[in-house]
């Protein structure tokens, strides 16, 4: 069955209508067997008229009393045995009762006619004149021992009888057969004439089938080849579509893919920066309380700052006084040192002198010596003081700078921490502010972040959707593919069935 | 054994007998004399007479002596015998002490390198370099044609 379904249309139409045929032809001389076999004068009708003809020639005919006219001149001429006489007797009443059966059965059988007429009125009226005149007459005649009787009965009456009966049956046979010849003439015709038609029938048939099969098969062609010509391009165009569509919905499907990450990218950069924001929100609030704390701080800052102000003052006059304190020591000490090098100055040159002097000036020596020893720690003494006022002197003046520097530096502090107190005021102002507004953006980012995290979703099911859209398009495009394959398939094998046909 | 009096030369000790020493004077204004060598400090008049001032410091350590009370000058003279008696002022810083000298004089290392560096005599840990005079009147004698004055000419 499948190497059938795989075969053109035109040949199965073809196979179609030689099997028909060939079944037609074979049903038809089967037809024309059967009726060749069972036709009067056929082999058949043959076999069955000769086993008739058989029957009828071998046994005595019922309707025919031959057999009792037999039996009868035997009973009378043959025999005298008793028994043998008995059983002869039975046979012709036996006999009797056959021809009295058949009898019936023509009478309901046979057709009102010539035949009826001589079987049933012109053979039965002697028949009926025999069996009387045998069982009437003869039969006691024998039984009484008057055999004579029986002979010239048999032989007379009987005889007359049997001959008319005779004559009549022939009459019956003459008819009958006469009948039988016409019946089996006219078979012969009807048989011959049948046949004749029924081939006729037959051609006729199979050109008609064939006539029908081309028509059926042209028109089949055509109307197919249009619809297949249309099919073919309406699968084109479906494949084309559906490709394109296919395309659409790749593109459509990496388009929502990107949107997917970039929104997934979106939701985290927002949570981020959201923790960020909790973070500097934190922190605002942290700077908001430090900024309250540096301002208070700086409230006790400005009181010591005066105080400081004030102090360095004084710390400067008094620094004033001890560098004119200091003037006063080095103008003495000048004064010692000048004294102390003139000691020393008078001590060297008396000492020269002396030396001078020779062994006269040595005791003058020693005092002169002793003398310089005095101005030497005088000097070393005044050095000493002269240099510790110096440095007295040197720090005074640093100091006093310094203490000038301070003073300018604490005017600038406490101007700079008025400034710096406006300014966090400002800060704190400005930092509340900024809570509230952050703690609003806070809020949006969340919203925004739950917003991204939704379209992410949402995009995440869009993508399985264009996934799934994309999977049933590649499952159309094959079953395209396969329509147009169809049609390609149905349009050859149109166009060699059309150029067969 | 001799009494000098002594004075210091970028920190080393340096000494002039005594015997050469008439008077150690505090400094005083000098005059200073028109093109002069660096050495000489200057002139002023001493007892009538117009006297040239050495700058020792410069003359030894070559750098100018400073302005204190411990710097001072040392008036020495000297009999040559081509100029007779000569008064020379030997500027100095740190002349402050006479000593007297009495350790063992050392062999000059390189005698003869300055004309007015004499022995060199070790007081203890210190070394005390003795000055020649004559020496030193020789070698500040400016030479003939100098326009500025002779120092044996300013004692006569």
């Amino acid at each position: 069955m499948s190497r059938f379904s795989t075969l053109k249309l035109s040949t199965k139409l073809s196979v179609l209508v030689g099997v028909f045929s060939v079944g037609f032809v074979a049903f038809t001389l089967l037809a024309w067997g059967t009726i060749t076999r069972v036709k009067v004068n056929g082999p058949l009708y043959h076999e069955i008229a000769l086993g008739k003809d058989l029957v009828a020639d071998v046994l005595p005919p019922p309707e025919y009393v031959i057999e009792s006219y037999l039996l009868v001149l035997n009973l009378v001429d043959g025999t005298n045995d008793a028994a043998e006489v008995t059983a002869l007797i039975d046979r012709g009443k036996a006999l009797r009762r056959e021809y009295d059966e058949r009898h019936g059965y023509w009478t309901t059988q046979l057709p009102a006619g010539a035949i009826s007429e001589a079987l049933l009125v012109r053979s039965y009226g002697p028949a009926l004149e025999f069996f009387d005149v045998r069982d009437k007459e003869i039969i006691p005649a024998l039984l009484a021992g008057n055999t004579e009787k029986a002979k010239s009965l048999a032989h007379g009456e009987l005889k007359k009888h049997y001959e008319e009966h005779r004559r009549a049956i022939d009459d019956v046979v003459r008819l009958t057969n006469a009948q039988n010849s016409a019946a089996e003439s006219r078979a012969a015709d009807f048989v011959s004439t049948s046949t004749s038609s029924l081939f006729v029938m037959a051609a006729v048939i199979l050109g008609l089938a064939f006539w029908i099969a081309w028509l059926i098969v042209s028109s089949l062609v055509s109307r197919l080849q249009r619809s297949s010509i249309a099919l073919m391009s309406t699968a084109t165009q479906i494949a084309a579509t559906s490709k394109e569509q296919q395309a659409t919905v790749n593109s459509y499907t990496t388009s929502t893919t990107e949107i997917a990450a970039a929104v997934k990218e979106i939701s985290a950069t927002s949570q981020e920066l959201q923790s960020t924001l909790e973070e500097i929100s934190a922190a605002a609030v942290n700077a908001a309380s430090l900024a309250e704390n540096g301002r208070s701080g700086l409230d006790e800052m400005d009181g010591t700052m005066a105080q400081l102000s004030g102090a360095t003052g004084s710390i400067s006059a008094k620094l004033s006084v001890i560098r004119e304190k200091a003037g006063d020591i080095n103008l003495v000490v000048t004064t010692i040192t000048k004294v102390a090098d003139q000691t020393n100055l008078l001590s060297v040159n008396a000492a020269i002198e002396a030396e001078k002097a020779g062994e006269y000036g040595l005791g003058f020596l020693v005092v002169a010596r002793e003398i310089r020893r005095l101005a030497d720690q005088s000097a070393i003494a005044t050095l000493d003081i002269e240099q510790m006022v110096r440095q007295m002197q040197g720090a005074v003046s640093a100091g006093v700078m310094e203490m000038d520097q301070f003073t300018e530096q604490v005017r600038r502090g406490v101007l700079a921490v008025a400034q710096i107190g406006e300014q966090l005021g400002q800060i704190i102002e400005r930092v509340e502010g900024l809570s509230g507004r952050i703690a609003s953006l806070n809020e949006g980012m969340r919203s925004q972040s739950l917003g991204a995290s939704q379209i992410s979703d949402a995009m995440a099911q869009l993508t399985d959707g264009a996934r799934q859209t994309s999977a049933s398009l590649k499952e159309f495009n094959s079953a395209t593919e396969g329509l147009r394959d169809v049609v390609v398939v149905l349009r050859q094998e149109l166009s060699s069935s059309v150029s067969a046909a | 054994m001799v009494l000098a009096i002594q004075f210091s030369v970028s920190g080393n000790a340096y000494a002039v007998p005594c015997q050469r020493v008439i008077e150690v004077m505090p400094l005083l204004e000098l005059r200073a004399v028109p093109r002069a060598p660096a050495w000489l400090a200057g002139v002023f008049a001493y007892h009538g007479a117009l006297v040239s001032v050495v700058d020792a410091c410069q003359l030894i350590g070559g750098y100018e002596c400073s302005k204190r009370l411990s710097s001072r000058v040392a008036i020495v003279h000297c009999v040559l015998p081509e100029l007779g008696d000569v008064v020379v002022g030997v500027l100095a810083e740190r002349m402050t002490a006479v000593r007297r000298l009495e350790g063992t004089p050392l062999i000059a290392s390189a005698p003869g390198s300055l004309p007015y560096l004499d022995q060199v005599v070790q007081e203890g840990a210190e070394l005390v370099h003795l000055i020649d005079v004559e020496g030193l009147v020789r070698a500040t004698r400016l030479p003939e044609g100098d326009p500025s004055p002779r120092l044996g000419e300013a004692l006569a």
